[in-house]
């Protein structure tokens, strides 16, 4: 992977961020740490207010980013997000899909079958249709890197979140399938199984509050810090060829689960 | 006194040769009464003859099973009929050869309808007539690529996943209540041209059924 800035006859590089919302999350921290490393970012999500945040952030450390506000809806809108960035001119090297669903814990017999479809269709579904876009776009480039946030519930179905393990066990299993077929032609795809607390807002303010005391239990650095998992998808970006992650798993030092 | 009829429910019969078919055959030489689920009524038609011929008792009974409401009223059907659902077969079928760059949207999507879907709707409308009785064995088939990736397989991968993953809610759910929920893995089991025999296949499934619950199975792979 060239990590060299971009010289004055290359298309100046970019990475998309696809499922961000505050600064302090997994998305924002990912699309901070790439453009630290001089490829512009387009951070992707639904919140303008939020998206704008981390652009600020980023251009506050002297990086370049847009924002562009994309719900995943369809085929149509996720084909439409990587038209205006093709668009653009920018070479794309990476792209990283990090949306998902509202994880919310529900009961199996009283789980709505709408809340099993919503969660598949935007956990899974829409993370096989950018990826499969993303990838159709950089083969003809021969490289880039695809990166997939995954959860332990990737791993494994447990009570009160079988919509969500559902969905996530799916989209993983799409990945791998994808990064298995795609690796000869260049692409890198990787799916990385977050196993643990996050310690960013969406657990901060997840049910009602009793998210950020979830969080106090864990203890300091008990939970995973966005910029510690945005430093290791940076570091599965510049990962030589010759020996290529295709899954692994990030789990706060002292987890017990 | 438990007055209802004990009976197994098969679903995802398509031809009278498939896993199902043989699981349902099985089933009836357990001696309980087999509802033949598909979504095509012949194969359904002949399979529960089958049944009939050797002594056992079936119904036929063509449905989609992606389909809420039609799962839902034939379960209220059984209700009705006085039956008890004691075991409840799904999944099966076979990958499609297909690139997962290639491989459109409608497939994930019907391939997800018909076996993950479907696999969370019938735990759905199953688990609360288990636990009405206490009792009750929930078996969902996949595919080795439900669990490791395969080249040419995304389609039915992901949805193969995503069948598993219910399946280990579910278990951990409803075990304690005495309901058994297995994912079982076939290796090598194609569209009916598969290696591994359906019988065998089926006998497996039913001694899953008869497991004692203080050493169960949660999930079995098979392969020849």
């Amino acid at each position: 992977m060239n990590t060299s800035p971009a010289s004055a006859h290359r298309p100046e590089r970019c990475a998309v961020v696809i499922g961000v919302g505050s600064r302090a999350g997994i998305g924002g921290a990912v699309a901070y740490r790439f453009a630290q490393e001089g490829l512009h970012v387009y951070v992707v999500g639904r919140t303008a207010a939020k998206l704008q945040e981390v652009v600020d952030a980023i251009r506050a450390g002297g990086g370049r980013a847009s924002a562009l506000i994309n719900e995943l809806r369809d085929e149509d809108e996720i084909k439409a997000l990587f038209a205006r960035v093709a668009a653009e001119g920018r070479q794309m090297e990476a792209v990283i899909y990090n949306a998902a669903y509202l994880n919310m814990p529900r009961r199996f017999l009283s789980t709505p079958p709408a809340f099993v479809e919503g969660n598949w269709r935007l956990t899974c579904l829409a993370g096989i249709v950018a990826g499969q876009v993303a990838v159709r776009q950089m083969l003809p480039q021969g490289h880039g890197t695809l990166i997939y946030t995954g959860a332990t519930a990737s791993l494994r179905g447990k009570p009160l979140f079988a919509a969500f393990a559902s969905a996530k066990a799916a989209l993983r299993a799409f990945a791998l399938t994808l990064a298995r077929e795609c690796a000869p032609q260049g692409i890198h795809i990787a799916h990385v199984v977050i196993d643990g607390a996050v310690a960013g807002d969406r657990t901060k303010t997840a049910l009602f509050g009793l998210g950020r005391a979830a969080l106090l239990v864990k203890g300091e650095q008990g939970a995973l810090l966005p910029d510690a998992i945005a430093e290791t998808y940076w570091q599965l970006h510049v990962q030589p060829r010759g020996a290529w992650t295709h899954e692994l798993d990030l789990r706060p030092f002292k987890e017990k689960f | 006194m438990n007055t209802a009829r004990k009976c197994a429910v098969v679903f995802g019969v398509d031809n009278t040769a498939d896993m199902a078919a043989a699981i349902a055959l099985r089933a009836g030489r357990g001696g309980l009464h087999v509802h033949v689920v598909g979504s095509r009524q012949e194969p359904l038609n002949d399979v529960a003859a089958a049944i009939q011929r050797s002594g056992g008792r079936a119904t036929a009974m063509a449905l989609d099973a992606g389909d809420r409401r039609q799962v839902e009223a034939f379960f209220q059907r059984l209700d009705s009929e006085g039956y008890q659902p004691v075991l409840v077969a799904h999944g099966g079928g076979g990958p499609n050869a297909q690139a997962a760059l290639e491989t459109a949207v409608a497939e994930v999507e019907a391939q997800w309808r018909r076996l993950c879907f479907a696999g969370f709707l019938i735990g759905q409308a199953a688990i609360p007539r288990m636990l009405t009785f206490q009792q009750g064995t929930l078996l969902f088939l996949g595919h080795a690529s439900s669990l490791v990736p395969q080249i040419g397989t995304a389609a039915v991968a992901a949805a193969g996943a995503g069948l598993r993953a219910f399946a280990q809610s579910m278990a951990r759910e409803f075990g304690p209540k005495n309901i058994h929920v297995a994912h079982v893995v076939l290796h090598g089991a194609g569209h009916g041209t598969g290696h591994l025999p359906s019988d065998a296949v089926a006998e497996a499934c039913w001694q899953l059924h008869g497991q004692h619950k203080s050493a169960w199975t949660h999930e079995l792979d098979l392969r020849p």
